[in-house]
Protein backbone atom coordinates (compact mmCIF):
# COMPACT_ATOMS: atom_id res chain seq x y z
CA UNK A 1 0.00 0.00 0.00
CA UNK A 2 0.84 3.22 -0.79
CA UNK A 3 2.34 6.22 2.00
CA UNK A 4 -0.42 8.95 2.83
CA UNK A 5 0.15 11.90 1.63
CA UNK A 6 0.45 12.98 5.09
CA UNK A 7 3.49 11.18 6.41
CA UNK A 8 2.18 12.21 10.03
CA UNK A 9 -0.85 10.51 9.62
CA UNK A 10 1.59 7.15 8.78
CA UNK A 11 3.83 8.49 11.75
CA UNK A 12 0.73 8.28 14.00
CA UNK A 13 -0.26 4.83 12.78
CA UNK A 14 2.73 3.46 13.27
CA UNK A 15 3.52 5.10 16.36
CA UNK A 16 -0.30 3.51 17.50
CA UNK A 17 0.79 0.08 16.65
CA UNK A 18 4.30 0.28 18.10
CA UNK A 19 2.39 1.22 21.21
CA UNK A 20 0.00 -1.91 20.85
CA UNK A 21 3.21 -4.21 20.30
CA UNK A 22 4.56 -3.04 23.75
CA UNK A 23 1.16 -4.05 25.13
CA UNK A 24 1.06 -7.01 23.66
CA UNK A 25 4.69 -7.94 25.14
CA UNK A 26 4.08 -6.68 28.68
CA UNK A 27 0.68 -8.83 28.69
CA UNK A 28 2.75 -12.26 27.54
CA UNK A 29 5.58 -11.27 30.02
CA UNK A 30 2.50 -10.98 33.04
CA UNK A 31 1.12 -14.48 31.86
CA UNK A 32 4.42 -16.30 31.73
CA UNK A 33 5.32 -14.62 35.34
CA UNK A 34 2.61 -15.24 36.58
CA UNK A 35 2.75 -18.95 36.00
CA UNK A 36 6.44 -19.39 36.46
CA UNK A 37 5.57 -17.37 40.05
CA UNK A 38 2.74 -20.42 40.70
CA UNK A 39 4.69 -23.21 39.87
CA UNK A 40 8.09 -22.15 41.25
CA UNK A 41 6.66 -20.92 44.21
CA UNK A 42 7.55 -17.80 43.89
CA UNK A 43 6.52 -15.13 45.79
CA UNK A 44 8.38 -12.37 44.82
CA UNK A 45 7.70 -12.85 41.30
CA UNK A 46 4.17 -13.06 41.92
CA UNK A 47 4.08 -9.89 43.76
CA UNK A 48 5.86 -8.33 41.23
CA UNK A 49 2.94 -9.43 38.74
CA UNK A 50 0.15 -7.63 40.76
CA UNK A 51 2.55 -4.18 40.86
CA UNK A 52 3.00 -4.17 36.95
CA UNK A 53 -1.07 -5.32 36.14
CA UNK A 54 -1.37 -1.14 36.57
CA UNK A 55 1.41 -0.90 34.10
CA UNK A 56 -0.52 -2.45 31.60
CA UNK A 57 -3.99 -0.53 32.94
CA UNK A 58 -2.08 2.63 32.35
CA UNK A 59 -0.49 1.66 29.17
CA UNK A 60 -4.07 0.26 27.37
CA UNK A 61 -5.43 3.34 28.70
CA UNK A 62 -2.81 5.85 27.24
CA UNK A 63 -3.42 3.67 23.71
CA UNK A 64 -7.02 4.04 24.06
CA UNK A 65 -6.72 7.60 24.27
CA UNK A 66 -4.22 7.95 21.20
CA UNK A 67 -6.38 6.01 18.85
CA UNK A 68 -9.58 7.87 19.74
CA UNK A 69 -7.16 11.13 18.82
CA UNK A 70 -6.26 9.76 15.48
CA UNK A 71 -9.83 9.15 14.81
CA UNK A 72 -10.91 12.74 15.90
CA UNK A 73 -8.48 14.41 13.53
CA UNK A 74 -8.10 12.07 10.44
CA UNK A 75 -11.69 10.59 10.25
CA UNK A 76 -9.98 6.96 9.31
CA UNK A 77 -11.44 4.81 6.36
CA UNK A 78 -11.29 1.54 4.79
CA UNK A 79 -7.72 -0.29 6.35
CA UNK A 80 -7.08 2.56 8.29
CA UNK A 81 -10.50 2.32 10.18
CA UNK A 82 -10.20 -1.22 10.60
CA UNK A 83 -6.72 -1.03 11.97
CA UNK A 84 -7.90 1.63 14.67
CA UNK A 85 -11.27 -0.49 15.30
CA UNK A 86 -8.95 -3.61 15.88
CA UNK A 87 -6.05 -2.02 17.90
CA UNK A 88 -9.00 -0.63 20.37
CA UNK A 89 -10.54 -4.18 20.57
CA UNK A 90 -7.18 -5.67 20.96
CA UNK A 91 -5.95 -3.77 23.79
CA UNK A 92 -9.31 -4.28 25.70
CA UNK A 93 -8.60 -8.22 24.87
CA UNK A 94 -5.04 -7.60 26.44
CA UNK A 95 -5.89 -5.50 28.97
CA UNK A 96 -8.29 -8.65 30.61
CA UNK A 97 -5.43 -11.08 29.62
CA UNK A 98 -3.16 -8.46 31.98
CA UNK A 99 -6.04 -8.69 34.87
CA UNK A 100 -6.12 -12.57 34.05
CA UNK A 101 -2.65 -12.83 35.01
CA UNK A 102 -2.79 -10.67 38.09
CA UNK A 103 -5.07 -13.23 38.94
CA UNK A 104 -3.01 -16.27 38.75
CA UNK A 105 -0.39 -14.49 40.32
CA UNK A 106 -3.08 -13.76 43.52
CA UNK A 107 -3.68 -17.56 43.40
CA UNK A 108 -0.25 -19.01 43.61
CA UNK A 109 0.40 -16.24 46.68
CA UNK A 110 -2.50 -17.73 47.68
CA UNK A 111 -1.11 -21.34 47.85
CA UNK A 112 0.12 -22.32 50.48
CA UNK A 113 2.90 -24.22 48.59
CA UNK A 114 2.15 -25.94 44.33
CA UNK A 115 2.50 -29.65 44.36
CA UNK A 116 4.06 -30.55 41.41
CA UNK A 117 2.64 -34.01 42.02
CA UNK A 118 -0.45 -33.71 42.09
CA UNK A 119 -2.26 -35.71 39.24
CA UNK A 120 -3.72 -31.94 37.38
CA UNK A 121 0.07 -31.04 37.59
CA UNK A 122 1.45 -32.45 34.15
CA UNK A 123 -2.26 -31.04 31.96
CA UNK A 124 -2.06 -27.39 33.71
CA UNK A 125 1.41 -27.17 32.48
CA UNK A 126 0.30 -28.49 28.88
CA UNK A 127 -2.32 -25.63 29.34
CA UNK A 128 -0.21 -23.06 30.27
CA UNK A 129 2.28 -23.61 27.60
CA UNK A 130 -0.44 -23.80 25.06
CA UNK A 131 -2.13 -20.82 26.06
CA UNK A 132 1.47 -18.90 25.64
CA UNK A 133 2.12 -19.95 22.62
CA UNK A 134 -1.39 -18.69 21.40
CA UNK A 135 -1.03 -15.57 23.30
CA UNK A 136 2.05 -15.27 21.33
CA UNK A 137 0.71 -16.48 17.79
CA UNK A 138 -2.06 -13.53 18.30
CA UNK A 139 0.54 -10.78 18.61
CA UNK A 140 2.43 -11.82 16.12
CA UNK A 141 -0.47 -12.40 13.59
CA UNK A 142 -1.60 -9.24 14.13
CA UNK A 143 1.95 -7.63 13.94
CA UNK A 144 2.05 -9.72 10.15
CA UNK A 145 -1.31 -9.46 9.46
CA UNK A 146 -0.98 -13.63 9.34
CA UNK A 147 -4.47 -14.35 8.41
CA UNK A 148 -3.60 -18.38 8.00
CA UNK A 149 -1.65 -18.36 11.03
CA UNK A 150 -4.96 -16.60 12.81
CA UNK A 151 -6.97 -19.47 11.55
CA UNK A 152 -4.99 -21.61 12.92
CA UNK A 153 -4.64 -20.49 16.32
CA UNK A 154 -8.48 -19.86 16.53
CA UNK A 155 -8.75 -24.35 15.77
CA UNK A 156 -6.03 -25.04 18.39
CA UNK A 157 -8.37 -22.69 21.34
CA UNK A 158 -10.00 -26.15 20.86
CA UNK A 159 -7.18 -28.17 22.10
CA UNK A 160 -7.06 -25.36 25.02
CA UNK A 161 -10.25 -26.46 26.41
CA UNK A 162 -10.30 -29.48 26.70
CA UNK A 163 -6.94 -29.02 28.99
CA UNK A 164 -8.79 -27.34 31.10
CA UNK A 165 -11.70 -29.40 31.38
CA UNK A 166 -9.10 -32.47 31.97
CA UNK A 167 -7.56 -29.93 35.10
CA UNK A 168 -10.75 -29.02 36.55
CA UNK A 169 -11.82 -32.59 36.18
CA UNK A 170 -8.54 -33.87 38.02
CA UNK A 171 -8.67 -30.95 40.87
CA UNK A 172 -12.56 -31.93 40.85
CA UNK A 173 -11.65 -35.93 41.95
CA UNK A 174 -8.55 -34.87 44.12
CA UNK A 175 -11.05 -32.16 46.52
CA UNK A 176 -13.92 -35.36 46.67
CA UNK A 177 -10.76 -37.67 48.07
CA UNK A 178 -8.82 -35.85 50.18
CA UNK A 179 -10.32 -32.56 51.81
CA UNK A 180 -7.07 -30.94 53.07
CA UNK A 181 -6.73 -30.79 49.64
CA UNK A 182 -9.85 -28.55 48.83
CA UNK A 183 -8.67 -25.29 49.35
CA UNK A 184 -5.07 -26.11 46.73
CA UNK A 185 -7.39 -28.02 44.44
CA UNK A 186 -9.94 -25.03 44.37
CA UNK A 187 -7.36 -22.54 43.60
CA UNK A 188 -5.99 -25.11 40.89
CA UNK A 189 -9.34 -24.80 39.16
CA UNK A 190 -9.37 -20.83 39.16
CA UNK A 191 -5.58 -20.59 37.92
CA UNK A 192 -6.90 -22.98 35.03
CA UNK A 193 -10.17 -20.65 34.46
CA UNK A 194 -8.03 -17.37 33.94
CA UNK A 195 -5.69 -20.06 31.38
CA UNK A 196 -8.31 -20.96 29.55
CA UNK A 197 -9.49 -17.43 29.20
CA UNK A 198 -6.36 -15.92 28.45
CA UNK A 199 -6.76 -18.56 25.20
CA UNK A 200 -10.00 -17.10 24.87
CA UNK A 201 -8.57 -13.27 24.66
CA UNK A 202 -5.82 -14.58 22.39
CA UNK A 203 -8.38 -16.19 19.68
CA UNK A 204 -10.51 -12.89 19.73
CA UNK A 205 -7.25 -11.00 19.01
CA UNK A 206 -6.98 -13.70 16.11
CA UNK A 207 -10.71 -13.26 14.70
CA UNK A 208 -9.45 -9.39 14.78
CA UNK A 209 -7.05 -10.12 12.55
CA UNK A 210 -9.52 -11.64 10.03
CA UNK A 211 -11.25 -8.76 10.24
CA UNK A 212 -8.68 -6.41 9.82
CA UNK A 213 -7.47 -7.90 6.95
CA UNK A 214 -10.55 -9.16 5.41
CA UNK A 215 -13.02 -6.66 6.60
CA UNK A 216 -15.22 -9.61 7.51
CA UNK A 217 -16.28 -10.47 11.21
CA UNK A 218 -16.11 -14.01 11.87
CA UNK A 219 -17.55 -16.11 14.57
CA UNK A 220 -16.29 -18.97 16.83
CA UNK A 221 -18.99 -21.64 15.26
CA UNK A 222 -17.30 -20.96 11.84
CA UNK A 223 -14.39 -22.87 12.24
CA UNK A 224 -15.72 -25.71 14.15
CA UNK B 1 -40.87 -2.67 -0.68
CA UNK B 2 -40.52 -0.06 2.44
CA UNK B 3 -37.87 1.58 3.96
CA UNK B 4 -37.68 -0.30 7.29
CA UNK B 5 -37.67 -3.65 5.07
CA UNK B 6 -34.78 -2.48 3.29
CA UNK B 7 -33.66 -2.27 6.38
CA UNK B 8 -34.04 -5.10 8.34
CA UNK B 9 -32.85 -7.12 5.61
CA UNK B 10 -29.83 -5.22 5.40
CA UNK B 11 -28.66 -5.41 8.92
CA UNK B 12 -29.66 -9.48 9.01
CA UNK B 13 -27.28 -9.82 6.45
CA UNK B 14 -24.21 -7.94 7.95
CA UNK B 15 -24.85 -9.66 11.76
CA UNK B 16 -25.24 -13.12 9.71
CA UNK B 17 -29.15 -13.44 10.46
CA UNK B 18 -28.64 -11.83 13.96
CA UNK B 19 -32.05 -9.36 14.54
CA UNK B 20 -30.77 -6.84 15.98
CA UNK B 21 -33.02 -4.18 18.02
CA UNK B 22 -31.39 -1.14 17.05
CA UNK B 23 -30.78 -0.16 13.41
CA UNK B 24 -27.47 1.27 11.90
CA UNK B 25 -27.97 5.12 12.03
CA UNK B 26 -27.20 6.77 8.70
CA UNK B 27 -26.91 4.55 5.65
CA UNK B 28 -29.42 1.82 5.92
CA UNK B 29 -29.70 0.35 2.49
CA UNK B 30 -26.33 -1.78 2.42
CA UNK B 31 -26.81 -4.06 -0.49
CA UNK B 32 -25.14 -4.14 -3.74
CA UNK B 33 -26.27 -2.52 -6.15
CA UNK B 34 -26.34 -5.82 -8.41
CA UNK B 35 -28.97 -6.70 -5.83
CA UNK B 36 -31.27 -3.73 -7.15
CA UNK B 37 -34.84 -4.87 -8.27
CA UNK B 38 -35.76 -3.59 -11.47
CA UNK B 39 -38.45 -1.17 -10.08
CA UNK B 40 -35.78 -0.19 -7.31
CA UNK B 41 -33.63 1.59 -9.72
CA UNK B 42 -34.44 5.15 -10.87
CA UNK B 43 -31.36 5.46 -13.75
CA UNK B 44 -29.95 3.33 -15.79
CA UNK B 45 -26.48 4.36 -17.14
CA UNK B 46 -25.38 1.96 -19.80
CA UNK B 47 -22.35 2.66 -21.30
CA UNK B 48 -21.70 6.32 -21.32
CA UNK B 49 -19.12 7.68 -22.90
CA UNK B 50 -18.32 11.76 -23.28
CA UNK B 51 -16.09 13.74 -25.02
CA UNK B 52 -15.39 17.32 -24.67
CA UNK B 53 -13.74 17.79 -28.67
CA UNK B 54 -11.59 14.84 -29.05
CA UNK B 55 -10.77 14.45 -25.11
CA UNK B 56 -12.69 11.95 -23.62
CA UNK B 57 -14.03 12.67 -20.01
CA UNK B 58 -16.59 9.65 -19.65
CA UNK B 59 -15.33 5.65 -20.08
CA UNK B 60 -17.93 3.21 -20.55
CA UNK B 61 -19.91 4.33 -17.33
CA UNK B 62 -22.32 1.46 -16.08
CA UNK B 63 -24.35 2.23 -13.17
CA UNK B 64 -28.30 1.40 -11.36
CA UNK B 65 -28.87 4.66 -9.57
CA UNK B 66 -31.69 3.65 -7.14
CA UNK B 67 -34.94 5.11 -6.53
CA UNK B 68 -35.54 7.34 -3.20
CA UNK B 69 -31.72 6.38 -2.16
CA UNK B 70 -28.88 9.28 -1.94
CA UNK B 71 -26.22 8.40 -4.54
CA UNK B 72 -22.71 9.82 -3.87
CA UNK B 73 -20.27 10.23 -6.55
CA UNK B 74 -16.86 11.23 -5.34
CA UNK B 75 -13.06 10.98 -7.01
CA UNK B 76 -10.62 13.72 -7.49
CA UNK B 77 -10.50 17.08 -9.62
CA UNK B 78 -11.12 16.17 -13.21
CA UNK B 79 -12.30 12.15 -12.68
CA UNK B 80 -15.34 12.97 -14.29
CA UNK B 81 -18.20 12.95 -11.44
CA UNK B 82 -19.48 16.78 -12.26
CA UNK B 83 -19.51 15.50 -16.24
CA UNK B 84 -21.61 12.64 -15.01
CA UNK B 85 -24.02 14.18 -12.76
CA UNK B 86 -24.71 16.99 -15.49
CA UNK B 87 -25.72 14.22 -17.94
CA UNK B 88 -28.45 13.32 -15.96
CA UNK B 89 -30.52 16.35 -16.72
CA UNK B 90 -28.89 16.54 -20.04
CA UNK B 91 -26.76 20.05 -18.97
CA UNK B 92 -24.02 18.98 -21.33
CA UNK B 93 -26.12 19.76 -23.92
CA UNK B 94 -25.35 23.26 -23.75
CA UNK B 95 -21.72 23.05 -23.87
CA UNK B 96 -19.88 23.40 -27.20
CA UNK B 97 -18.11 20.56 -28.75
CA UNK B 98 -19.75 17.74 -26.39
CA UNK B 99 -20.36 14.27 -28.25
CA UNK B 100 -22.26 11.87 -25.77
CA UNK B 101 -22.85 7.71 -26.75
CA UNK B 102 -24.52 5.51 -24.14
CA UNK B 103 -27.57 5.50 -22.62
CA UNK B 104 -29.55 6.71 -19.63
CA UNK B 105 -32.97 6.17 -18.64
CA UNK B 106 -34.99 8.02 -16.63
CA UNK B 107 -37.56 5.40 -14.96
CA UNK B 108 -37.53 3.63 -17.92
CA UNK B 109 -37.15 6.04 -20.46
CA UNK B 110 -34.40 6.78 -22.76
CA UNK B 111 -33.62 10.95 -21.91
CA UNK B 112 -31.61 11.18 -25.17
CA UNK B 113 -34.72 10.44 -27.37
CA UNK B 114 -35.40 13.14 -29.69
CA UNK B 115 -38.79 13.48 -28.37
CA UNK B 116 -37.48 13.92 -25.40
CA UNK B 117 -38.58 17.63 -23.98
CA UNK B 118 -35.28 18.85 -22.77
CA UNK B 119 -36.76 21.89 -19.89
CA UNK B 120 -39.78 18.90 -18.85
CA UNK B 121 -36.74 16.41 -18.45
CA UNK B 122 -34.97 19.18 -16.28
CA UNK B 123 -38.28 19.85 -14.04
CA UNK B 124 -38.14 16.47 -13.58
CA UNK B 125 -34.23 16.17 -12.67
CA UNK B 126 -33.74 19.21 -10.82
CA UNK B 127 -30.38 20.51 -9.87
CA UNK B 128 -28.66 22.43 -7.30
CA UNK B 129 -24.73 23.81 -7.76
CA UNK B 130 -22.09 24.48 -5.33
CA UNK B 131 -22.77 28.14 -4.99
CA UNK B 132 -26.25 29.17 -4.31
CA UNK B 133 -27.77 30.75 -7.07
CA UNK B 134 -30.98 32.70 -6.29
CA UNK B 135 -32.37 34.74 -8.95
CA UNK B 136 -32.08 38.32 -7.34
CA UNK B 137 -36.45 38.39 -7.32
CA UNK B 138 -37.90 37.88 -3.42
CA UNK B 139 -37.73 34.39 -1.76
CA UNK B 140 -41.58 33.94 -2.77
CA UNK B 141 -40.66 34.85 -6.36
CA UNK B 142 -37.67 32.29 -6.41
CA UNK B 143 -39.81 29.18 -5.89
CA UNK B 144 -42.55 30.55 -7.29
CA UNK B 145 -40.80 31.10 -10.71
CA UNK B 146 -40.98 26.90 -11.84
CA UNK B 147 -43.79 26.72 -11.20
CA UNK B 148 -44.56 29.79 -13.17
CA UNK B 149 -42.92 28.66 -16.15
CA UNK B 150 -44.73 24.75 -15.83
CA UNK B 151 -47.69 26.82 -16.53
CA UNK B 152 -50.77 29.20 -15.20
CA UNK B 153 -51.36 28.56 -11.47
CA UNK B 154 -54.11 30.12 -9.75
CA UNK B 155 -52.23 32.33 -6.94
CA UNK B 156 -53.50 30.10 -3.67
CA UNK B 157 -52.61 27.40 -4.98
CA UNK B 158 -49.35 29.40 -5.84
CA UNK B 159 -49.23 30.49 -2.55
CA UNK B 160 -49.85 26.94 -1.28
CA UNK B 161 -46.94 25.21 -3.10
CA UNK B 162 -44.41 28.06 -2.32
CA UNK B 163 -44.81 27.20 1.36
CA UNK B 164 -44.33 23.36 0.72
CA UNK B 165 -41.79 24.28 -1.06
CA UNK B 166 -39.99 26.27 1.77
CA UNK B 167 -41.28 24.12 4.79
CA UNK B 168 -39.82 20.93 2.76
CA UNK B 169 -36.31 23.05 2.19
CA UNK B 170 -36.75 23.29 5.68
CA UNK B 171 -36.56 27.35 5.29
CA UNK B 172 -40.01 27.99 5.91
CA UNK B 173 -39.95 29.34 9.79
CA UNK B 174 -36.48 31.24 8.64
CA UNK B 175 -38.68 33.09 6.15
CA UNK B 176 -42.51 33.33 6.24
CA UNK B 177 -42.01 36.12 7.25
CA UNK B 178 -40.23 37.78 4.66
CA UNK B 179 -41.14 36.20 1.54
CA UNK B 180 -41.62 39.55 -0.47
CA UNK B 181 -37.55 40.30 0.40
CA UNK B 182 -34.52 40.17 -1.66
CA UNK B 183 -34.03 36.75 -1.71
CA UNK B 184 -30.34 38.07 -2.15
CA UNK B 185 -30.39 39.11 1.82
CA UNK B 186 -30.23 35.88 2.67
CA UNK B 187 -27.22 34.10 4.40
CA UNK B 188 -25.31 31.57 2.04
CA UNK B 189 -26.79 28.68 3.44
CA UNK B 190 -30.46 30.29 3.45
CA UNK B 191 -30.16 30.80 -0.06
CA UNK B 192 -28.61 27.19 -1.02
CA UNK B 193 -32.39 26.03 0.76
CA UNK B 194 -33.77 28.52 -1.20
CA UNK B 195 -32.64 26.89 -4.25
CA UNK B 196 -32.98 23.64 -2.64
CA UNK B 197 -36.93 24.65 -2.13
CA UNK B 198 -37.18 26.18 -5.95
CA UNK B 199 -35.86 23.03 -7.60
CA UNK B 200 -38.10 20.47 -5.67
CA UNK B 201 -41.31 23.22 -5.75
CA UNK B 202 -41.91 21.18 -9.37
CA UNK B 203 -42.09 17.90 -7.90
CA UNK B 204 -39.06 16.45 -9.49
CA UNK B 205 -38.34 12.73 -9.15
CA UNK B 206 -34.45 13.23 -9.05
CA UNK B 207 -32.19 15.97 -7.56
CA UNK B 208 -28.93 16.49 -8.35
CA UNK B 209 -26.62 18.45 -5.99
CA UNK B 210 -23.22 19.38 -7.13
CA UNK B 211 -21.09 20.13 -3.94
CA UNK B 212 -24.40 21.50 -2.53
CA UNK B 213 -22.20 22.59 0.70
CA UNK B 214 -18.67 23.21 0.00
CA UNK B 215 -18.94 26.92 -0.23
CA UNK B 216 -21.03 26.47 3.42
CA UNK B 217 -20.31 27.00 6.81
CA UNK B 218 -19.98 23.92 9.20
CA UNK B 219 -23.60 24.39 10.59
CA UNK B 220 -25.58 25.36 7.54
CA UNK B 221 -23.66 22.54 6.08
CA UNK B 222 -24.96 20.36 8.92
CA UNK B 223 -28.74 21.39 7.96
CA UNK B 224 -27.92 20.73 4.43
CA UNK B 225 -27.25 17.34 5.26
CA UNK B 226 -29.99 16.85 7.28
CA UNK B 227 -32.13 18.32 4.73
CA UNK B 228 -31.17 15.64 2.00
CA UNK B 229 -31.76 12.71 4.71
CA UNK B 230 -35.34 14.09 4.78
CA UNK B 231 -35.83 14.66 0.84
CA UNK B 232 -34.90 11.03 0.10
CA UNK B 233 -37.51 9.70 1.66
CA UNK B 234 -39.19 11.75 -1.38
CA UNK B 235 -36.46 11.95 -4.39
CA UNK B 236 -33.59 10.28 -5.60
CA UNK B 237 -31.24 12.15 -4.94
CA UNK B 238 -27.64 12.09 -6.52
CA UNK B 239 -24.52 14.16 -4.97
CA UNK B 240 -21.36 15.10 -6.10
CA UNK B 241 -19.28 16.09 -3.24
CA UNK B 242 -15.26 16.56 -2.03
CA UNK B 243 -15.81 16.24 0.77
CA UNK B 244 -15.67 12.27 2.07
CA UNK B 245 -17.32 12.52 5.26
CA UNK B 246 -20.02 13.69 3.75
CA UNK B 247 -20.37 11.16 1.23
CA UNK B 248 -20.13 8.87 4.01
CA UNK B 249 -22.52 10.49 6.58
CA UNK B 250 -25.06 11.48 4.09
CA UNK B 251 -24.97 8.55 1.15
CA UNK B 252 -26.60 5.23 0.80
CA UNK B 253 -24.46 4.31 -2.11
CA UNK B 254 -20.91 5.68 -3.35
CA UNK B 255 -19.53 5.47 -6.39
CA UNK B 256 -15.62 6.59 -7.06
CA UNK B 257 -14.54 8.16 -10.37
CA UNK B 258 -11.22 8.15 -11.27
CA UNK B 259 -9.98 9.52 -14.86
CA UNK B 260 -13.22 9.35 -16.36
CA UNK B 261 -13.96 5.49 -15.27
CA UNK B 262 -16.07 4.44 -12.54
CA UNK B 263 -13.42 2.24 -10.79
CA UNK B 264 -16.35 0.80 -7.95
CA UNK B 265 -19.62 1.44 -6.88
CA UNK B 266 -21.34 -0.27 -3.92
CA UNK B 267 -22.94 0.46 -0.34
CA UNK B 268 -20.97 3.49 1.05
CA UNK B 269 -20.67 0.87 4.19
CA UNK B 270 -18.89 -1.36 2.11
CA UNK B 271 -17.13 1.74 0.23
CA UNK B 272 -15.72 3.22 3.43
CA UNK B 273 -14.90 0.37 5.75
CA UNK B 274 -13.55 -2.19 3.13
CA UNK B 275 -13.59 -1.51 -0.93
CA UNK B 276 -12.84 -3.87 -2.92
CA UNK B 277 -10.59 -1.76 -5.30
CA UNK B 278 -7.22 -0.73 -3.86
CA UNK B 279 -7.40 2.50 -5.92
CA UNK B 280 -10.50 3.54 -4.20
CA UNK B 281 -8.78 2.48 -0.69
CA UNK B 282 -6.10 4.41 -1.64
CA UNK B 283 -8.58 7.23 -1.94
CA UNK B 284 -10.98 7.04 0.88
CA UNK B 285 -8.27 6.68 2.86
CA UNK B 286 -6.13 9.36 1.97
CA UNK B 287 -3.28 8.10 -0.13
CA UNK B 288 -3.88 9.35 -3.50
CA UNK B 289 -4.09 13.30 -4.24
Amino acid sequence: MQKHISGAYDTELDELKTTFTELGGLAERQVADATKALFSNDSELAASVKNTELQINLHAMELDKRAEWVIARRQPAATDLRLLVSILKSSTDLERVGDEAERIAKLADRLSVYDSNRPYHEDLVQLSNGVSVALRESLDCFARLDVEQALQTIAGDREIDSLYDTVVKHATKEMKKVTKHVTNALAIIWVARSLERIGDHAKNICQTVVYLVHGQMIIHNVFE
Amino acid sequence: MTENSLSSESMNESTGGVRLASKLVGSTDTRSPSQFQANDVCLQVSELALFYGTKQALNEINMLIPRQRVTALIGPSGCGKSTLIRCFNRMNDLIDGVTISGRIELNGLEIHDQEVDVAQLRRQVGMVFQRPNPFPKSVYENVAYGLRLAGKVPKSELDDRVEWGLKSAALWDEVHDRLHDSALGLSGGQQQRLVIARAIAVEPSVLLLDEPASALDPISTLKIEELIAELKTRYTIVIVTHNMQQAARVSDFTAFLYLGELIEYDSTLKIFTNPTQTKTEDYVTGRYG
